[in-house]
């Protein structure tokens, strides 16, 4: 069995009980609130798109074919929050999360008349994130001197879908007006689990998974577009690899 | 199958599903247009080109099509197979799309035509979401370069005067129409300096034909009769370089060469005299020097050229020349140089250069040159003096050669490939 395996089964399982009373905290044990500042980073994963067929006039119908390629990201959280310890094992933060990721970009291929005999055009666009959420994170005991956390949070994720562009594959095709840029205010939540070390009575490391779901977003119809809107979806899933400094009070 | 198996092949379908929608595709235009002419080339901004496409629609809907709008391009709907505005075909149907290029307005055309469905309902205008056009080589590729010169070409029997373009490269005349119609047999034009008239001389009715001149295309318009009194048969015109005078030589009676002044606003003629030369004998055709000052005469039946003075109305003491070079002449054109002069000889179907001495204006070292003319009428020199068309009244062809600016001589004859002539005769380019 691997090391993570063996922490997540100690987290889900173990940590809460109070059997791991002789494994406490580094920290002293406080029953009072502590202000808590995190700062985390990493890179991120997403593979978003989706094929999406609609008619844009009544007549006239296209198919975007997207090229899920799995993409690299930057990605960046900023934590402000309380800390209190719930347990002789178990310590809660909770706050507002602030985040952010650096531009997804979204490519595809469009079949006119949704005919794939005229895949004539490539599409590409691009969607920046940003997260305002409330946070919390249940952090377990040292193990081996390692203290193995869970998080997770909900809020508001602001995604902006922009720079539409379309490109004939040859030079017959004449590219149709772009969708518009368009922001939309989504549903988001992030799930994570890590490893955190003190550093010191204020300073903790921490390297951690997070799963995040950065909600919907949906680009703006084009200039005389009269059905629909733009491409759209309903979830762009990101993974990211966590990075954390945090300093208690 | 193990849970390891089981998730790979899952990862190994989610891969192909991305895939899968585009297999079987491929990339073809919608509506494919095929040029049929040439779609690059320099347009002199008096001239007007047409270009031809085969539009054909590729896809499997039936679509009602329209042009996006170039400035300067419109769409010609008329003749068989013509696409109509806007045009609907079926799952691989075809028209062919005429575009006349305007050359007075355009600076630049690169791209198009666009072919785009129409919005639907009442509404022809193209939608933007559903176009093609010609692949790169084939877009409109025009520019607008200064004005060209004209060819304007009488039909005799025709009783109207043909219009062509002059390609600037080939020198061939191209997009020939008529341009003036209800004239009686004519045998020569004119124009003057300003462009705005042009002058025919009707030897069917003896009477002269005076057309208003687009300054714009250089098409004619609104011929109708010039007035002026005394002509008989008339064969030949001329406008003094002031535009005040035309000069018509009279072929047949004993008329002579007629002197009118001519209104400068409506170019009708009055106060016509008559100059009568014991040289003049069937005088079909006349020129005048770029001065004004001397009027070459061709007598068709004397075989001569008589060389007047012009003072005014008045023509007077010609000189008489002749040679066994010009037979029967019908008409005669100097070069824009003013060193040469070009008989048409209807008596033996040849064209003859002289040289024009430069003080007295008289002609010497007289040679048949090429050109094949046959009939009557007089050649026309572009204004370089570096091709001329010669007419050909048998075969209703215009023959275009080469002309030598130093030695004179023509050379290296062809078809013009202008089409549309009745007896061609007179020719003028401006």
């Amino acid at each position: 069995m691997s090391i993570f395996r063996k922490i997540i089964i100690w987290c889900v399982i173990a940590c809460p009980s109070a059997g791991f009373a002789d494994t406490l905290l580094t920290n002293p044990i406080s029953d009072r609130w502590h202000l808590v500042l995190g700062l985390s980073g990493g890179p991120a994963w997403t593979q978003a798109g989706e094929t999406q067929t609609f008619f844009l006039q009544p007549d006239v119908e296209k198919s975007y074919v997207a090229k899920k390629n799995n993409q690299a990201l930057g990605s960046g959280e900023l934590f402000l929050g309380v800390q209190k310890n719930l347990h002789s094992s178990a310590t809660g933060q909770i706050g507002i999360a602030v985040a952010g990721a650096t531009a997804v970009k979204l490519t595809g291929n469009i079949l006119e008349d949704a005919d794939p005999s005229f895949n004539n055009f490539n599409y590409a666009y691009k969607i920046n994130h940003a997260y305002l959420g409330l946070k919390g994170r249940l952090i377990a005991g040292t193990m081996y001197g390692l203290q193995p956390y869970l998080s997770g949070s909900a809020g508001v994720g602001f995604n902006r879908a922009y720079n539409f562009s379309i490109s004939p594959i040859i030079s017959e095709e004449v590219p149709a007006p772009a969708f518009t840029a368009n922001t939309n205010a989504a549903f988001s939540y992030t799930l994570g689990i890590g490893l955190q070390k003190s550093l010191s009575a204020n300073w903790q490391l921490g390297v951690g998974y997070e799963f995040a779901d950065w909600g919907s977003y949906d680009l703006g119809a084009a200039s005389g577009q009269t059905l629909n809107q733009g491409l759209s979806l309903d979830h762009v899933y990101v993974q990211q690899l966590q990075f954390t400094v945090i300093y208690i009070d | 199958m193990t849970v390891k198996a089981s998730v790979l092949w899952l990862l190994l379908i989610a891969l192909l599903s991305n895939s899968v929608a585009l297999l079987h595709a491929s990339t073809q235009p919608k509506f494919t247009l095929i040029p049929t002419t040439a779609t690059a080339f320099l347009l002199p901004a008096n001239y007007t080109q047409t270009v031809q496409y085969t539009v054909t629609n590729k896809t499997h809907i039936t679509r009602v099509l329209t042009m996006k709008q170039i400035a300067g391009v419109t769409q010609v709907t008329g003749g068989a197979g013509a696409c109509a505005k806007p045009f609907t075909l079926t799952a691989e149907q075809s028209c062919l799309l005429t575009l006349e290029v305007h050359g007075n307005a355009i600076t630049r055309i690169n791209g198009g035509p666009e072919i785009c469905k129409t919005i639907g309902g009442s509404n022809t205008n193209p939608d933007p979401f559903l176009c093609s056009q010609p692949s790169t080589a084939n877009t409109l590729s025009v520019s607008s370069v200064s004005a060209g010169q004209h060819a304007y070409i009488v039909n005799q029997a025709g009783n109207s005067i043909s219009f062509c373009q002059i390609n600037q490269v080939t020198g061939f005349l191209e997009n020939c129409a008529i341009t003036a119609t209800g004239l009686s047999f004519p045998e020569a034009i004119a124009m003057n300096t300003a462009g705005t008239f042009l002058y025919a001389a009707n030897s069917g009715n003896s009477t002269i034909s005076v057309c208003q001149v687009n300054s714009a295309t250089g098409a004619l318009t609104n011929c109708a009769d010039a007035g002026g009194s005394g002509f008989n048969t008339p064969s030949g015109v001329a406008v003094s370089p002031d535009d005040t005078i035309l000069y018509v030589s009279n072929g047949a009676g004993i008329a002579g060469v007629s002197a009118c002044s001519i209104n400068a606003t409506t170019g009708m003629l009055s106060a016509c005299v008559n100059n009568s030369s014991p040289t003049f004998n069937a005088p079909f055709d006349m020129t005048l020097n770029a001065a004004g000052t001397l009027a070459y005469v061709v007598n068709f039946s004397s075989s001569t050229v008589s060389i007047c003075a012009v003072n005014g109305t008045t023509v007077n003491n010609c000189d008489d020349h002749s040679g066994s070079s010009i037979v029967g002449p019908e008409g005669i054109t100097l070069s824009p140089s003013g060193l040469y002069a070009y008989i048409a000889n209807n008596g033996n179907n040849t064209i003859t250069v002289c040289s024009i001495a430069p003080n007295s204006g008289l002609l010497f070292a007289c040679s048949v040159t090429d050109g094949p003319f046959d009939g009557t009428g007089n050649i026309g020199i572009n204004n370089l003096g570096t091709t001329a068309y010669v007419p050909n009244y048998i075969s209703n062809k215009v023959f275009v050669c080469a002309a030598d600016v130093v030695t004179g001589q023509l050379s290296n004859c062809k078809d013009s490939q202008g089409s549309g002539f009745d007896t061609p005769a007179g020719i003028l380019l401006r």
